[in-house]
């Protein structure tokens, strides 16, 4: 009985999980996109990245655990994800890709890409807090969780990356 | 402490009233589905392997087999077949609590002595007593009231050419695992065939191989339910890559003269897909045959 119960209990919980996952990414589909677009700055990357996160999140569902706190859970794995993206992009920077980055300030508002600009220059885990609390409104609870951070640890953070950007600002 | 605080505001304004492509939306559920869909088809993996496991004993996969050995002999120049009513009976029935195990016994109404049939006999009784061993072993490494033993045999044909005897074990656990084996007795000659006989050289083997494969892809292909484990699968290390056609690969002869090689539940494809067979078209045998007229009328 054991076994056989576990199994299906196993099977519940992904079933559990990945209707978690489907609700989340109906909901605040615009939400990720907008956070995986301070990283990597073009649509199909970013659908990539998102992708990327998909499969991710599937993967650690198939484990049958039971994930607490699942929107935190999942919004860790989109940024990290969205990091790597980052700095892979950094590393191969070439021509190219300084072309299609100058193609996009034609086609994007150009305070926007100013902004991200701005956003670029900050370094982690500021700019992944300023991004979440500021910009989305992400409580710095959540913020603590997502980033496995103190979540005293963020405020400070917060504040002081604020200022930051104050100066730059004026 | 400064202030821009009028600045600060706009920035966030900027950034939260940001154009969200058309179609980003249904773009996402499409990346997701095409995950979602990968997922299930890990999961219908993993679970086909893991009830290889829980199915028999991690010996099955150390060995080729857990019940029949691999040995063929073949008695040449015997008496031949042609005539006399052969016909199978039960020899011996060997039976416990969770096993029962009938062996055959060849017997002809000519009493002359074939020794390929005496030799052919005493494997059957000597393998199904081996067999009845192995599964009482077994059935005390499981110790539940679901397992169980059965092995039985049938005539697969008897035309005047060819005498085929089949033999299958299954052992049920939590899923079921059968074991199939085959003679195939050439009447005419008397002699229990081997495809290193059939065959006039090594040829055979990556002819076979190909012709396999071939036939794999065109299943799986015309029915995505067919599987058959790929590279990726013997990554693991669960399963064992082992050659498609080898001197000891099971086959029969059936009823149109066909080669048909049969394979190992779990060898090349997961448990649900059986004990995969294949039957080479005689355009494919017959340049390898030893005979090249071996498998007509």
């Amino acid at each position: 009985m054991g076994p056989i119960f576990n199994r299906y209990k196993k099977k519940k919980q992904i079933e559990k999980s990945k209707n978690l996952l489907s609700e989340l990414i109906q909901e605040e589909y615009e939400k990720m996109f907008r956070i995986t677009m301070n990283y990597v700055h073009n649509k199909e990357e970013a659908l990539d990245v998102m992708q990327d996160s998909f499969h991710k999140a599937l993967a650690a569902i198939e484990q049958g655990k039971e994930i607490e706190r699942f929107s935190a859970w999942f919004y860790r794995i989109l940024i990290r994800t969205a990091i790597d993206a980052w700095r892979k992009q950094k590393r191969n920077q070439s021509e190219t890709l300084e072309e299609e980055t100058i193609q996009l300030a034609h086609t994007m508002d150009d305070s926007l890409t100013d902004l991200h600009g701005i956003i670029e220059g900050i370094d982690s885990p500021e700019k992944e807090i300023l991004i979440l609390h500021f910009f989305e409104g992400f409580r710095l609870k959540e913020i603590a969780e997502i980033l496995d951070l103190n979540e005293n640890t963020v405020k400070t953070k917060m504040y002081r990356t604020l200022n930051q950007l104050r100066k730059i600002l004026q | 402490m400064y202030s821009a605080q009028k600045e600060l505001e706009q920035l966030k304004q900027v950034y939260q009233q940001q154009e969200i492509p058309h179609g980003i939306k249904n773009e996402m559920i499409k990346r997701y589905s095409l995950e979602e869909q990968r997922f299930n088809q890990r999961v219908k993996r993993k679970k086909q392997v893991k009830g290889l496991i829980l199915s028999f004993a991690i010996i099955a996969m150390m060995f080729s087999s857990i019940f029949f050995n691999n040995q063929i002999r073949s008695f040449a120049e015997d008496l031949p077949l042609i005539g006399p009513v052969v016909k199978l009976i039960l020899g011996k029935t060997l039976s416990d609590e969770a096993i029962e195990i009938r062996v055959p016994q060849i017997s002809t109404k000519d009493k002359e002595n074939s020794q390929t049939i005496a030799g052919l006999n005493k494997k059957y009784f000597r393998e199904g007593q081996e067999n009845f061993e192995k599964a009482k072993v077994q059935y005390q490494d499981f110790k539940t009231n679901h397992f169980q033993v059965t092995g039985d045999y049938q005539k697969l044909l008897d035309d005047p050419r060819f005498l085929v005897i089949e033999r299958k074990m299954t052992q049920t656990a939590a899923d079921s695992y059968t074991e199939k084996r085959y003679d195939t007795i050439d009447k005419k000659s008397g002699v229990v065939l081997s495809l290193p006989l059939l065959f006039k050289d090594d040829q055979y083997l990556s002819v076979l191989t190909n012709e396999v494969k071939e036939q794999m892809q065109k299943n799986s292909k015309e029915n995505p339910d067919q599987y058959y484990w790929t590279d990726d699968d013997f990554k693991d290390g669960l399963i064992k890559k082992t050659p498609l056609v080898t001197k000891d690969t099971s086959f029969y002869i059936n009823k149109n003269h066909e080669l048909v090689l049969v394979y190992d539940q779990f060898s090349i494809a997961p448990g649900y897909m059986g004990t995969p067979t294949f039957v080479i078209p005689k355009e494919v045998t017959r340049s390898l045959l030893a005979s090249p007229d071996y498998l007509n009328e």
